[in-house]
């Protein structure tokens, strides 16, 4: 017998995670299915960037109004995955100098509060910056984790009401009168919905496609660079016309240096020459960056619609398409946006579905912190770190270290993995940060799989996966680790290097 | 005030595996050996299991000179004779990894328990014992047990009290533990054995504490048979004139000292252990003197890594070769610093061995 | 700011391993040196409950020697320490004494050797206040090999404790201070390590730590003692004698020793830190004491009828434990019959 709801959601990213919260609120009975894992696609590949606005101040007032807005918004309900260090622009030796008056109008236009502070000053507040830089405009933006938003959305959700499932792909959605039949797990279950969003993503045209519905979706692919350790205290931004290696951002023990824009497809990987490329151009405000030790890279799919103006010049605001005019009815997509305004686009899927529901509750997301979080600090530096993370400390655990890059405790996995949402070691990975340090799991991966109670052939299978974006910045430090390890792997009998089978 | 001068036949660079086993080999042939080391060797860090060829007749060359001084020393290594065999002690089950099927459980006994210790992260036996039923469908039976003090209980007491454990928790006849107690005496276990009863077999993890065991044998031995150690000594330059070698400068601390020798030996290893440095992609010699080059190579699938892995420093009849492509006739390359994958951390450190152990005559002929 | 130190890991877990504070004081209480030096600087709101860790580190620089890395991890957890700017009591009643009087402890003893000379020989603070046989005995012996040594009236602190607790002003007030007394000296000896490292370090003449003058200037054939009782020796290696001085200072003293007739150096079958460095003697004195502990413990089992020391700071600390008698290795030889 397939199960009834009201509503279902395909995609568990920041948008379709932050839908089924925002609707489980209202009280509507709601399914969300993730193919994989939760943040694994375009959210999960996320600069970590909170946006206060400034940067989209002079080529895109709109959303950077919304970034303004939801900034704020997202500090209060989601400190738990924030921290805000505020953030830097930064105006270049050989940028042009009049870009930042512009730049400064358009950001009070924006309501963004920024303003102009000594270089001297900002040289102190950040000394790794290029000493030959001419002007400093201080913003609120903050640094973000993309993973713990999205399983707090997740968890959220289910606290009011809503079934939520990972590692539960769409294999087929049939429209049947006025519902809608979706199978899943390759047709062992399916679920009969009023509403299905689809919030897949890079993937939308392909869930539209089983309804026969064309989404055109063009990809625009970002590569990042993860940095070790914190090398600026906040965000820095480039004072230029958006491009590549604009941004560095310090994320949790690192600093993510981003992006680039191209076109590109999914499961596409980061190159070594991108990662040259990337850092060539931050070096302009941030020389120290040639030296830094990158241990990893990354690459996002940017899902949009209009091609024909592909890459940084269309607007990153998103749009809700309503399948009814495809002759759908009850279809809607969900394309684009950005992390920081996730939020403002599931209130507005949302109302759209209400409507279409013919119910009438209203938003409630804004006032209400996602996850309730503990502020009340430890002094014992693993248990605070867990705090950091997770929103929470869970007392009692075994601090044994597992993890040392992340301060993670043995106790801290067993605990995740015990989650049923939790199959494979990339899943406990992205709930602990277990493997996602310096040393890119040469150690705790054996930590994980004990947690985890999986073998050798898993640890093979989640280091090939790992590889995938370590390859990009194989030189100094990052080289020397790599050779250790393929010593290490060795033991086990594992070429950590080879792709996965 | 001119800084002390030690005067040597041979002097070695890298006190690993390979720099002690042909400084025995060399000390017990009459010359003066010198061996200066800095930071941890890594056979230290390894796994301590050796594996070699015994179709090489310098296994038995090998043997006669350390084998017996190990077992004077109650470490209970001994050659195997098996189809991949290996030398190992009790101390190093024959594979690291539980899923190689070479190691074969089964003849040794099907009634193993895999002990873990709560507290210790160098053997989960849930998991081990998982691998044994799944790749070799062997059953295993894993026992936890409650830490005592542990890991720092390092003492014979220690050693008493977890052989009582042994005797009357388990019944199993071989025992599989963790690398016990943070005391890198390689008596321990034998120790341990004879206290049980049983038959104890240490997994062998790497940044363990059977690879410092191993080490400490070598160090020992090479002492006994007359080598001088130089330890936390490291080499900052060699002087070279023309087409030979006469000096190193060591650092001692904050001062330095000055060895003469007739032939130097670098056995400073590879990436892992600091005998080679990364610049970029590439992969140098940190004292900028000798040519590094890569050699067509396999075992490993990323090409980037793979060349790292296998860069090493040329050499022409097993001399140095400076980067102007001068060849250096007193200066002898062995070890992991030589170009070519070997993985002395995790597998090859018998390779390593006799290899080192067959560059003599090539060092007797530089002297 | 990044340095190199946090990025040069590759994550072998030797320091750990081989940390002598780590072998008595368990995790997560104490986090090790990896943790202290290159972990945790990587985070930044996390840091504030690191509390003790760094403070209980022994700077004995085991772990950096042992690090195929070579990164300076005793600089760095000296660096989290000033970053918590935490003032130890201890901290700051070096600095009053400081202030006061020059030296991190009031000056207590007065010596009888000359005031002039060519080889300068450097009490030392704890030395002065706290081993003064050591100081005297040095002087003695030296006199009476000959040499034309020579305490000077005044003299001040080196600074090197003042730089463990990141007192940097101190230090180079220090440093002036002593400039005209010490730029006067053809050589400079001292029978502390922590004062030859970091007077050495600004000087253009060799600061020598007594045993390497006894060895390398005057020479080991014209020093010879003989013990009329005899008498079972363990040699305590100072960490910093053997790893900022050099390893050499403990073999020239194992070959003076040995040429002893009557003296037997006994073999410890375990070496390690005593406890006595780092300021953990005032901010954690009990966890010193176990640590002296395990050393004197290792000095019996091995039959010893006395701990030697070159290090006032160990003979202090390894004393506290009281079970054997700990002598500065100096004074044991000044009381021994010198043949000439």
């Amino acid at each position: 017998m397939p199960s009834k709801v009201e509503v279902l959601v395909i995609g568990g990213g920041a948008t379709g995670t932050g839908i089924a919260r925002d609707l489980a609120m209202r009280g509507v009975d709601i399914v969300l299915v993730e193919a994989g894992d939760f943040a694994t696609g375009t959210t999960g590949a996320n600069h970590g960037m909170l946006h206060s606005g400034a940067r989209y101040a002079l080529t895109d007032p709109i959303s950077a109004k919304e970034c303004a807005a939801e900034s704020k918004i997202l500090k209060h309900i989601a400190h738990f995955c924030i921290e805000d260090t505020g953030g830097l622009f930064v105006l270049a030796k050989d940028d042009n100098e009049g870009y930042a008056d512009e730049f400064l109008n358009a950001c009070r236009l924006a309501n963004i509060d920024t303003h102009e502070i000594d270089v001297d000053k900002a040289l102190t507040l950040e000394p790794g910056l290029d000493s030959n830089i001419r002007a400093v405009v201080e913003v609120p933006d903050a640094s973000i984790d993309p993973f713990f938003l999205t399983l707090g959305n997740v968890e959220a959700a289910r606290f009011y009401g809503a079934t939520v499932l990972n590692h539960s792909p769409v294999c087929g959605i049939r429209s049947s009168g006025s519902r809608f039949e979706v199978t899943i797990n390759s047709g062992k279950k399916s679920i009969l919905a009023d509403v299905v969003v689809n919030a897949t993503g890079a993937w939308a045209g392909r869930t539209a496609a089983m309804l026969g519905i064309d989404v055109p979706i063009c990809m625009d692919k970002g590569t990042m660079v993860v940095f070790n350790g914190r090398l600026v205290n906040r965000l820095i931004n480039r004072m230029r016309p958006p491009s590549d290696g604009d941004i560095l951002v310090p994320h949790r023990t690192s600093t993510i240096l981003g992006t680039t824009s191209s076109p590109g497809s999914l499961g596409e990987v980061a190159s070594y020459s991108e990662v040259e490329s990337l850092i060539n151009e931050a070096a302009a405000i941030f020389p120290n960056i040639r030296t830094a030790r990158a241990i990893r890279s990354y690459t996002g799919i940017r899902p949009l619609l209009n091609c024909k103006e592909m890459g940084r010049s269309i607007t990153r605001s998103f749009q809700v398409i309503d399948h009814a005019y495809d002759g759908v009815d009850g279809m809607l997509s969900i394309i684009g946006g950005k992390l920081t305004t996730f939020r403002l686009m599931a209130e507005k899927a949302s109302d759209v579905i209400m409507k279409k529901l013919g119910r009438t509750a209203r938003c409630s997301t804004a006032n209400e912190e996602i996850i309730l979080s503990d502020d009340e600090a430890s002094d014992i530096f693993d248990v605070e770190a867990m705090r950091y993370r997770q929103g929470r400390k869970i007392n009692n655990l075994s601090l044994d270290m597992a993890c040392g890059c992340e301060a993670v405790s043995s106790g801290e996995l067993f605990i995740q993995a015990s989650s049923p949402d939790v199959v494979n070691i990339d899943d406990l990975m992205r709930r602990t940060r277990a493997g996602m340090g310096y040393c890119q799991a040469g150690l705790c991966v054996l930590n994980m799989a004990s947690a985890m109670g999986v073998g050798v052939s898993e640890l093979r299978h989640y280091m090939s996966e790992r590889w995938k974006g370590i390859e990009p910045v194989l030189y100094g430090e990052q080289l020397r680790q790599e050779a250790f390890k393929a010593h290490l792997m060795r033991v086990y009998g594992i070429d950590h290097t080879e792709p996965p089978q | 005030m001119s800084p002390p001068v030690v005067d040597v036949d041979i002097f070695i660079a890298g006190g690993g595996a390979a720099g002690l086993t042909l400084a025995s080999r060399m000390a017990s042939n009459g010359y003066r050996v010198a061996v200066a080391s800095s930071s941890i060797a890594a056979t230290a860090i390894s796994t301590g299991r050796v594996l070699f060829n015994h179709d090489d007749p310098a296994v038995a060359e090998w043997a006669s000179l350390f084998l017996t001084r190990f077992r004077s020393r109650e470490s209970n290594y001994d050659l195997l004779e098996r189809p991949t065999v290996a030398m190992t002690n009790i101390g190093t089950p024959l594979k690291q990894s539980l899923t190689n099927s070479s190691f074969d459980w089964t003849l040794e006994d099907r009634d193993v328990a895999v002990v873990g210790v709560i507290g210790n992260n160098d053997l989960d036996s849930d998991l081990a014992c998982l691998e044994l039923r799944r790749s070799l469908g062997i059953c295993a039976r894993p026992l936890w047990i409650s830490p005592f003090p542990y890991p720092t209980a390092a003492n014979n007491h220690f050693v008493g009290e977890l052989a009582d454990i042994l005797k009357d928790n388990i019944s199993e006849n071989t025992i599989v533990l963790p690398p016990i107690s943070s005391d890198p005496t390689y008596a321990l276990l034998t120790k341990l054995q004879n206290l049980s009863g049983k038959r104890v077999v240490e997994a062998a993890t790497p940044l363990s504490l059977p690879g410092l065991r191993f080490q400490l044998l070598l160090e020992d031995v090479a002492e006994e048979v007359g080598v001088r150690l130089l330890k936390d000594r490291r080499l900052i330059s060699i002087k070279i004139h023309g087409k030979e070698a006469n000096e190193a400068v060591l650092s001692s601390g904050m001062r330095t000292i000055i060895v003469k020798f007739s032939a130097l030996v670098l056995a400073t290893g590879n990436l892992a252990s600091g005998g080679l440095a990364v610049n970029g992609r590439g992969v140098i010699d940190p004292l900028n003197i000798f040519r590094v080059s890569s050699t067509q190579a396999s075992g490993i699938h990323s090409s980037t890594l793979r060349n790292a892995l296998s860069s090493g420093l040329d050499t022409c009849k097993g001399r140095a070769i400076t980067k102007q492509g001068v060849v250096i006739r007193n200066v002898i390359p062995i070890g992991s610093l030589l170009k070519g994958v070997s993985y002395p951390l995790g597998y090859g450190l018998g390779e390593v061995m006799l290899e080192a152990w067959k560059s003599a005559p090539i060092v007797e002929d530089a002297l | 700011m990044m340095s190199r130190i946090e990025d040069g890991c590759i994550k072998c877990g030797t320091c750990q391993n081989a940390c002598p504070v780590f072998r008595i004081e368990n995790y997560p209480y104490f986090q090790g040196p990896r943790r202290i030096a290159v972990e945790a600087p990587r985070f930044s709101r996390e840091l504030t409950s690191l509390s003790d860790s760094p403070h209980m580190c022994t700077s004995c620089a085991l772990c950096e020697s042992v690090c195929p890395s070579r990164l300076p991890i005793t600089e760095a957890v000296l660096k989290m320490r000033t970053h918590y700017g935490i003032e130890s009591e201890g901290g700051r009643r070096m600095i009053s004494n400081i202030n006061q009087y020059g030296r991190t402890i009031a000056p207590t003893s007065k010596f009888t050797s000359p005031v002039s000379g060519s080889t300068l020989f450097f009490p030392g603070c704890i030395g002065d206040a706290r081993v003064p046989s050591a100081v005297q005995g040095a002087v003695d012996m030296l006199i009476a090999l000959g040499d034309q040594v020579y305490i000077p009236n005044e003299w001040y602190c080196c600074g090197s404790p003042l730089e463990k607790i990141g007192a940097k002003s101190e230090v180079d007030r220090l440093q002036e201070m002593n400039s005209a007394i010490l730029g006067t000296a053809e050589r400079i000896v001292t029978a502390c390590p922590g004062c030859t490292f970091q007077l050495q370090k600004n000087s253009n003449v060799d600061v020598l730590h007594v045993l390497e003058h006894l060895f390398e200037v005057i020479t080991p054939s014209r020093l010879r003692w003989r013990s009329t009782n005899p008498i079972n020796v363990a040699l305590h290696s100072p960490c910093h004698l053997v790893r900022s001085v050099g390893p050499h200072t403990m073999d020239y003293a194992r070959e003076i020793l040995g040429s002893i007739a009557g003296v037997r150096v006994i073999d410890m079958d375990d070496e390690g830190c005593c406890g006595g460095g780092g300021g953990v003697t005032s901010t954690f004195p009990e966890m010193a004491l176990k640590m002296a502990r395990l050393r004197v413990e290792s000095a019996i089992r091995a039959g010893a009828h006395m701990i030697l020391a070159p290090c006032p700071f160990c003979v202090v600390n390894l004393r506290r434990v009281g079970d054997l008698e700990v002598k500065d290795l100096t004074a044991f030889l000044t009381e021994l019959s010198l043949c000439r």
